[in-house]
């Protein structure tokens, strides 16, 4: 409960409802869409926004409403997928190459080094190709790509801890290996883990948005926002809201996410005062001082 | 109250100068009621404690503050007249660099690391001198000898880590006097040097002086320098004025207990090994809280009832100098008894 | 300094050798018998005979070292293998689709280093004010608008409502704006975000104040002193972003129609077309790593600083 507190202090009132939001969405979504996403009705085919149907149907017929809600569940559900998976190899891989170091270090680093130098898209797009366009694939290959990055940002947490006092005074009172690194190292690299993590999302979810909008993510009927905006290219002119609403639904939630993960950043960095608290510090400063 | 003997104006006149900062963490007065003046050819020596407020004091008035931290400044500080509080950013960005020249403390960070030597000093006389860049660059030149640079043409094209602290702080002199200004306000200037570099930046900056016909503010904690430079000199603590007057007065005509203490605790040649170590007892108060009375008066060993009543002001100092002033009840209590 | 350099340059190699690895231990992993396929693909009647011949042509049955092997020599030499879509010559195909990539990422890098400077520093020039808030949130907006949607709106805009500008095929210069802007203004935002952060970290240096000193302004400040001391900052960023420009062509590029390396590279994708999967793969990356190379060395040459480090 204080962790939310203290997050809706840094974050800010819209942030923290643009998350409760998307969360209602993730866990609720099914019963509150007002139809399945993926039943069709060929009579009620691209209809515009109307009472029946909120925001229209596609060219199938299935209500937009609902096909969207689904969409926000699966980018949600792929984005904590990927990010657990890669995150938790990521610090293993990272833990164990920053405490053991040696050649061991090297030979990880370079393998890492070589992941951060080619753009997750890239490996992603060639893991797909090769294993074919599936959820689960894209989910792999995504995770894939994205060990690198949380492999090197723990490895340099932990690396730099290993140095310190505290890590030898525990290796000489004869705490095991294990535990060091369990107990001790780990939640230092988590913490740096779930921040960068938390800027990430935004990028993941566009990625998952790529790779179905080149047909090689999620696939139909599967809803995706991605996905849809591609299916709904060749209708561009007569039904523009078919593009437009799947595109702004996903700007709104990689907007939300990058919001978070900058309100994060901002909370360690202090920034100049503001006009009205440097006037109220001046008012409080006074009274303190005079008299 | 505060008479300026001599004819002409002041080059500087500070009256009533207060400046408090804020930062997101905290908020401070470093600075409470200060006044002082300085005339052409004097060299004024501020000395006092780190926090004192004395590196405040002159750069808060010229706009020279970190980024971050709001000021808000009450008082006049008047340059040749023109109060710089009040005047516009235009006139102010002339009296800086063209008027006032500053050498800051540590030269390392004081100089911009990516960029050649002789172009930052060059900009300053392109800027005030209204030089073209060429000639500019010759003056560069000429200033770089005039600090005692040996081989100033190469010295242009380096940059500052190609060069060593003294003689980073040699540039750091050429840069502030670059615009030819009529007052150098030099904050520190031998605190990041070594020891035997510093004799050296001292003599440099009185020959200096002499040549060039300006008046200096010498902000310092070290009395050798104060000694080996001043005419005047004013004693700062807790953001007040403790004491000012000529720099004979004050350092052997001293009146306030802080200056007293401050000297006493100059360890000399003289005194017999193993005499004790006499610092002053206790620690400065904090600036973000209000102060009672003399800001002194916790540590001082003189202290009487008068001192918890209000803030002591600036009063003289018994002897003949119109101009040695000190703020404290047991002074202005001796000189009741002088003129009784 | 050339002791870095040549580091650096070794690293690279090393790289661009995991790079090769990598891309031949993918395809290799293929699931499925690929000379069975690759006989499907030819047409004609499939029988165990034909497959075995098409698994000692590709030399299917070798152990994996050989065939790597044998792989990198024909890199090496040029030969990518041929597509098992269209039979084509891979290093054929890529050669006539190197243009319209090149000309998408040069275009797109125009937009964002301006996009990009334009944007910070009017930022950095008045910070906190409006014309620097509101250039952050456009920022952010900016950041994570899908590219896809960005160009779907720009063809939507400017094509279909105005119809100004041509939206489809690799046609003269007026229709590569259109895809310059899709993929260069998102990296363009990026850029001033980065160097916007190092311009108001430059600003907060000593140094500042000794030029305030000196009776200079805050414009002129920005532009002599705080900006040489962003150059490395911002050079690593441009030729990251142009790095990742490369990736984001390979999305746009379908968008406008354009028969780019990216659209080779998503059509053989769809299509399990392995040996042009692996050529891309690895021609992909070891761009990559050839852009992070020549930025790092720029740096290094660019940055007096660095240079003392070396110089010890």
């Amino acid at each position: 409960m204080k962790a939310i507190k203290d997050l809706y202090k840094a974050v800010g009132l819209p942030i923290c409802f643009l998350i409760g939001f998307f969360i209602f969405i993730a866990v609720f979504g099914k019963y509150v869409s007002p139809y399945d996403p993926n039943a069709q009705n060929l009579l009620k085919a691209s209809q515009t926004f109307s009472a029946e149907h909120w925001f229209g149907t596609d060219n199938l017929g299935r209500d937009t409403l609902s096909r969207l809600v689904a969409g926000a569940r699966t980018t949600l559900f792929g984005v904590t997928l990927v990010l657990l998976m890669a995150g938790s190899v990521g610090m293993v891989i990272g833990t164990i190459s920053g405490y053991f170091g040696g050649w061991l270090d090297e030979i990880l680093m370079r393998i890492i080094d070589f992941g951060l130098s080619v753009p997750s898209l890239v490996v992603a797009l060639a893991i797909v190709g090769v294993f074919g366009p599936d959820f689960w694939n894209m989910i792999l290959a995504l995770a894939i790509a994205w060990v690198p990055i949380y492999a090197r940002l723990a490895r340099g947490v932990v690396a730099a801890a290993v140095n310190q006092p505290y890590i030898e005074s525990l290796r000489v009172l004869g705490a095991s290996r294990t535990r060091i690194i369990v107990k001790h190292l780990t939640p230092a690299a988590l913490g740096s883990v779930l921040i960068y993590a938390s800027a990430d999302a935004g990028v993941l979810a566009l990625n998952i948005a790529n790779l179905s909008f080149l047909g090689l993510g999620v696939q139909p009927p599967q809803a995706e926002w991605g996905q849809m905006l591609v299916a709904a290219l060749p209708y561009l002119e007569e039904a523009p809201r078919l593009v437009i609403l799947p595109g702004l639904s996903l700007t709104i939630m990689v907007i939300g996410f990058n919001l978070l993960g900058e309100a994060i950043a901002l909370a360690k960095n202090p920034r100049p005062m503001s006009k009205r608290r440097l006037f109220q510090r001046r008012r409080e400063f006074l009274k303190e001082i005079a008299a | 109250m505060i008479q300026t003997v001599g004819s002409a104006t002041p080059i500087l006149d500070v009256r009533n100068l207060t400046v408090t900062l804020h930062t997101p963490k905290t908020s401070v007065r470093p600075v409470d009621r200060v006044s002082y003046t300085v005339n052409e050819g004097e060299i004024l020596a501020i000395v006092g404690e780190s926090g004192s407020g004395k590196t405040i004091l002159n750069l808060a008035p010229l706009g020279l503050l970190p980024a971050g931290v709001d000021s808000d400044i009450e008082g006049s500080v008047r340059f040749e007249g023109q109060d710089v509080l009040t005047s516009g950013e235009d006139k102010l960005r002339a009296v800086r660099g063209g008027g006032i020249g500053v050498i800051f403390q540590d030269p390392l960070s004081a100089l911009n690391p990516v960029r050649k030597i002789g172009r930052q000093i060059a900009e300053v006389a392109e800027e005030h001198l209204k030089l073209t860049p060429r000639a500019a660059e010759q003056r560069a030149g000429e200033l770089l000898s005039l600090v005692g640079l040996p081989d100033p043409l190469s010295r242009l094209q380096q940059y500052p880590h190609e060069l060593s602290g003294g003689q980073r702080q040699r540039v750091g002199i050429a840069m502030s006097i670059a615009g030819e200004p009529r007052l150098l306000i030099a904050d520190e200037p031998t605190t990041a040097l070594d020891v035997t570099v510093q004799a050296q930046i001292v003599s440099l900056l009185k020959d200096l002086q002499r040549r060039l016909k300006m008046a200096i503010v010498i902000i310092t904690h070290d009395i050798g320098v104060v000694s080996g430079m001043a005419t005047k000199v004013a004693v700062m603590y807790a953001g007040r004025l403790a004491e000012i007057g000529s720099v004979d007065d004050v350092l052997t005509r001293s009146v306030h207990p802080y200056t007293l203490g401050l000297l006493n605790s100059v360890p000399t040649l003289k005194a017999p090994i193993g005499s004790r170590f006499s610092g002053l007892p206790g620690s400065p108060p904090d600036l973000s809280r209000r102060i009672d009375g003399c800001a002194f008066m916790p540590r001082c060993s003189q202290a009487i009832p008068n001192c918890e009543r209000g803030r002591p002001p600036l009063v003289h100092a018994p002897g003949d100098s119109p101009e040695h002033l000190a703020a404290c009840p047991v002074v202005m209590n001796k000189l009741a008894d002088e003129l009784a | 300094m050339l002791r870095i350099a040549l580091n650096r340059a070794m690293s690279a190699l090393v790289l661009v050798v995991i790079a090769s690895v990598f891309s031949f231990i993918l395809v290799a992993a293929f699931p499925g018998n690929v000379a069975a396929l690759i006989a499907e693909l030819r047409g004609g009647f499939v029988s165990q005979a034909v497959v075995d011949k098409v698994a000692e042509e590709y030399r299917l049955r070798d152990p994996l070292l050989y065939r790597y092997g044998y792989w990198v020599a024909d890199v090496v030499h040029g030969d990518f293998g041929k597509s098992l879509r269209t039979g084509e010559e891979v290093s054929t195909a890529i050669e006539k689709r190197l243009e319209p990539t090149l000309v998408m990422i040069a275009g797109g890098g125009i937009v964002m280093l301006v996009v990009g400077l334009v944007l910070s520093f009017c930022g950095a020039l008045w910070p906190g004010g409006l014309v620097d808030r509101f250039i952050r949130a456009l920022a952010v907006v900016n950041i994570s608008v899908p590219k896809f949607f960005l160009a779907a709106m720009l063809i939507y805009a400017f094509g279909v409502i105005m119809n100004l500008l041509p939206t489809f095929g690799f046609r003269g210069p007026t229709s590569w704006i259109l895809p310059s802007i899709a993929i260069g203004l998102v990296p363009g935002a990026l850029l001033s975000r980065v160097a916007r952060v190092s311009l108001e970290e430059a600003m907060s240096r000593p140094f500042v104040i000794t030029a305030m000193s000196k009776g200079f302004g805050r414009r002129r400040i920005l532009l002599r002193d705080a900006l040489p001391n962003i150059v490395p900052v911002v050079l690593t960023a441009f030729g990251m972003n142009l790095a990742f420009m490369i990736q984001s062509a390979i999305v746009i590029e379908p968008i406008f129609a354009w028969q780019g390396i990216g659209a080779y590279f998503v059509d053989a994708a769809r299509f399990r077309d392995l040996p042009v999967l692996q050529s891309c793969l690895l021609l992909f990356s070891v761009l990559f790593i050839i852009v992070n190379l020549v930025v790092d060395l720029l740096v290094i040459v660019v940055d007096p600083l660095q240079r003392r480090a070396m110089r010890g």
